[in-house]
């Protein structure tokens, strides 16, 4: 056998919390079974709760020293369940508590399984503490690099995992949270909770993993079927995941959009199809489609059929079934140019782990049923331009003006940040999601139009479906939100600043002199102020010299126009 | 023919052809292969029988060996394609007389005309033939995505001034009645507009069906217009004189030419000369539509457009 290797554990590792985990599932009877006597400092709260207390040590010294504390200690291998067994005697074992032990054992595997070997019968509860490998106070000490950390060997996940693979299910948890506080603190930026730059690295780190604020874990188990959770191989991932939401309402623009997708100049993507709240006719009409679909598309496409939540909750469904380095939303009434995804993929090649941002045109419909009785559509308008081409970080905090159809998000923003959609929201869920992308990832603006924001003259949309108030009142949760966390900007946020700060001092200086002016002071002279950043070329006048004559020649050639148009431009 | 009696009463023949010119082998491939998938939908709905492919090559060079086509149709024949033709032209026909000449040979029922990057629905060959159901329908015309055509269409009867044959369904008796298209006149551009012009002359309805989607590669510039090439700029304005002289239009040959001579671009003002040539050597058409009946010019179009 291999030997196990121990040390001894530190004293007082929080005996309160796995106190609590024995009281609560240990009984009023019986002998606790304290491997590694992590509790052997408090032997007489252990007995004031009924049960016997008996330390395992695992060598004569440790034993030795126990005893000529008045502890009672036997001596075992703690990967033998029938010698630990032996030390409790012929008294009923109530609990076994492994205590500051998991973080020294370098074969922790086989002492969890000769305990559930031992635990297994009786269904005995065991109790277990580690110390958090991802926990913020860890991480922000390996950073400011103040040393003294104890040892850990465990993230939540890494602890799920071992004890279900030993055979062990969770039944309860006291685990110990952070205390970010003390002299190291005090000292440093990086430690201190007030600085900036440890706010920002606990709100990414907080919803990158749940147990952040956790400094040790004190769980209780009881013996269950052994789990694997060895991944599967690893398919290929796709360069993108499209997340499509439809409520089996629009097959006349779900056709459309999944032609679009047939007709993509690049194929390494996925299609996630979220039928949300669909009734059986329309799941089959959706099945149907999807069933016709060429073959190279319909393999791509997942059907996962949502029952639950809100308009927003199949964001987060689609974006947990992604696979692809990349997510991005196409909802059943969008409409994409054939380099959409490529696009998307030479954006990710030169700037991956940004959230990509192209351009849309926007295009007015209406609900007319077709002639075979489908449900479709009519074009209404041509293209507007209503989306900018450039990408205003600044200018989106206050409006969105990018459509979810313009953007690829990188799929780590929400599988490694655990940054989730806020289904709290009914509208507008996807500009709270960018904006908390854009300032976490940084943006790049493909500059290139590839997509056609559908806008609906006639029926049903969220424009009709929720009131403005609902608007309104999801607009100030999501600036709330926004307001009250630190973020990143990117370079050249400070020339931006600056030049709006002197607009606004020449604006407020312009108004007095107008004031003055207006109240009988001297005439203003100075010409209006330009906004900042938008000089106007003079080519732009004559621009619109030139569309102003055309617009009252109405018989010009297209492609005339079209010409003078360059000229122009 | 009468035109009284509906093209289309049972599961008819299908001939599907494109003329190539400088295309890449992926999107053709893109096309076949969804145009497989609607041949097969429809062969399941029984609204064709037999259905092939063919495909005129203009290019300087032929895009597909022999062997390479036959690999093709041997994995298309599996979703029930009857034949795929591939014929290299060695010349540059332009659109018009290559697809005369492909459908000199063709004895199917309906001749599918479209761009050789078309990417079919899957419904859309059953939902493209429905409408020569019908009394007197010689053209059925797709919806393009993702820029759809903006000239108007009567939103009950799909009947429109004209059908592009970026795709369009027509039965190859109108095709013949007709005698094709006017290769002659012209090359590239709106051969399909003089086309649909004389089937309405000859009493056929030219109908628009939103239902038939097909995707037709076209973008955007940077500056979010639709994007011109030189060819459609040359062609297109020769065209438009073209047509106003063809349907009894001088004075619009007057306008246009008025146009081009004082605002043209340097290749719309090439167009011109060659139509001012072909003017003084006697080889324009013979005018026709005197009355008017079926021809317009507004503003520039050749149709009243929605937007």
């Amino acid at each position: 056998m291999t030997p196990i290797v121990y040390r001894k554990p530190p004293r007082n590792s929080g005996p309160a919390h796995a106190l609590e985990l024995i009281q609560q599932l240990g009984g009023a009877a019986g002998v606790l079974l304290d491997v590694g006597a992590g509790l052997s400092s408090v032997v007489e709260r252990v007995t004031a709760l009924g049960l016997r207390y008996l330390a395992i040590a695992a060598d004569a010294s440790s034993c030795a020293a126990l005893r000529a504390q008045g502890v009672e200690c036997a001596q075992a291998d703690f990967s033998d369940a029938r010698q630990l067994r032996e030390c409790a005697g012929g008294d009923s074992i109530a609990a076994v508590s492994l205590i500051g032990v998991l973080d020294q054992l370098s074969e922790d595997s086989e002492v969890l399984s000769s305990l559930r070997t031992l635990c297994a019968g009786a269904a005995i509860p065991l109790v277990v503490d580690a110390n958090n490998a991802l926990s913020s106070e860890r991480l922000l000490s390996l950073i400011a690099g103040t040393g003294g950390q104890r040892a850990a060997r465990y993230s939540a996940s890494a602890l799920d995992t071992i004890m279900s693979e030993s055979g062990w299910r969770e039944a309860a948890r006291s685990d110990q949270d952070s205390n970010p506080d003390g002299e190291a603190h005090r000292r440093s930026v990086v430690l201190s909770t007030h600085s900036l730059l440890n706010q920002f690295f606990r709100k990414i780190h907080q919803g990158a993993e749940e147990s952040a604020n956790v400094s040790r874990f004190v769980r209780a188990y009881l013996p269950a079927q052994r789990k694997s959770t060895s991944l599967p191989a690893e398919a290929a991932r796709p360069f993108l995941s499209i997340v499509m939401r439809t409520q089996g309402r629009r097959p006349g623009t779900l056709r459309d959009v999944l032609l679009a997708l047939a007709a993509q100049s690049c194929d390494d993507f996925e299609v996630v199809l979220l039928p949300h709240k669909v009734d059986a006719a329309q799941w089959t009409a959706i099945e149907e489609i999807v069933a016709e679909q060429p073959e190279p598309l319909r393999e791509r496409i997942r059907l996962v059929r949502v029952e639950h939540g809100g308009r927003t909750t199949p964001l987060n469904v689609g974006f947990a079934e992604s696979r692809g380095e990349y997510i991005s939303i196409l909802d059943d009434d969008d409409m994409v140019f054939c380099h959409w995804v490529e696009t998307f993929r030479k954006g990710a090649a030169v700037a991956a782990g940004t959230l990509l941002r192209a351009v849309a045109v926007e295009q007015e419909i209406e609900s007319r049923e077709w002639s075979n009785g489908v449900a479709g559509y009519r074009t209404m308008s041509g293209f507007k331009k209503t989306f900018p081409a450039d990408y205003d970080l600044y200018a989106h905090l206050t409006q969105n003006v990018s459509p979810p159809v313009c953007l690829a998000f990188p799929a780590a923003f929400f599988h490694e940040l655990g940054q989730r959609f806020d289904e709290a929201l009914n509208t507008c869920e996807d500009w709270d999601y960018e904006m908390r992308c854009a300032l976490t990832c940084g943006v790049t603006a493909l500059r290139e139009y590839t997509a056609i924001y559908r806008k609906w003259k006639t029926g049903a949309s969220s424009y009709t479906v929720h009131p403005l108030e609902e608007w309104q009142e999801n607009d100030r949760r999501i600036v709330s939100r926004l307001n009250g966390q630190p973020h990143l900007f990117p370079a050249g946020t400070v020339d931006v600043l600056r030049r709006q700060q002197a607009w606004i001092r020449a604006l407020e200086q312009q108004n007095a002199e107008l004031q003055a002016q207006l109240h009988g002071g001297a005439p203003a002279q100075r010409p209006p102020v330009p906004p900042p950043g938008t000089d106007r070329p003079v080519r732009y006048d004559v621009a619109d010299e030139i569309n102003r004559v055309m617009k009252r020649l109405p018989a010009v050639h297209p492609l005339l126009k079209a010409s003078l148009r360059k000229l122009t431009r | 023919m009468s035109t009284q009696q509906p093209f289309v009463t049972g599961p008819a023949s299908l001939r599907v052809q494109s003329v190539l010119y400088g295309n890449d082998k992926e999107s053709i491939d893109r096309a076949l292969e969804n145009m497989a998938g609607a041949i097969q939908l429809a062969q399941r709905a029984g609204a064709i029988t037999t259905a092939e492919i063919a495909l005129g090559d203009c290019s300087s060079a032929p895009l597909f060996t022999a062997s390479e086509i036959d690999a093709r149709e041997q994995s298309l024949r599996e979703q029930g394609l009857t034949r795929l033709e591939y014929r290299f032209f060695d010349a540059n026909l332009g659109s018009a007389a290559g697809h005369n000449r492909l459908s000199s040979t063709a004895q199917a029922d309906l001749l599918l005309i479209q761009n050789p990057d078309i990417v079919a629905a899957p419904n859309l060959l059953v939902e493209l033939i429905a409408p020569l159901r019908l009394p007197r329908v010689g053209q059925v015309e797709a919806r393009q995505l993702p820029v759809e055509h903006p000239k108007t269409y009567d939103v009950n009867t799909g009947d429109t001034p004209w059908a592009t044959t970026a795709c369009s369904l027509i039965p190859r008796a109108v095709m013949e009645q007709l005698g094709g298209f006017d290769h002659e006149t012209f090359f590239l551009y709106c051969d399909d507009v003089d086309f649909s012009w004389r089937a309405r002359l000859a009493g056929y309805r030219v109908v628009f069906q939103p239902s038939a989607a097909a995707v037709h590669d076209k973008r955007l510039t940077p500056q979010g217009e639709r994007m011109v090439g030189a060819a459609e700029e040359y062609y297109s304005a020769e065209a438009a004189l073209m047509l106003a002289h063809k349907y009894s239009r001088p004075d619009m040959v007057k306008r246009v030419q008025r146009q081009l001579e004082h605002g043209g671009s340097d290749t719309q003002k090439r167009a011109l000369q060659t139509f001012l040539k072909r003017q003084a050597e006697k080889r324009l058409p013979g005018p026709i539509d005197a009355a008017h009946r079926v021809a317009q010019f507004t503003d520039g179009y050749y149709a009243k457009h929605r937007w």
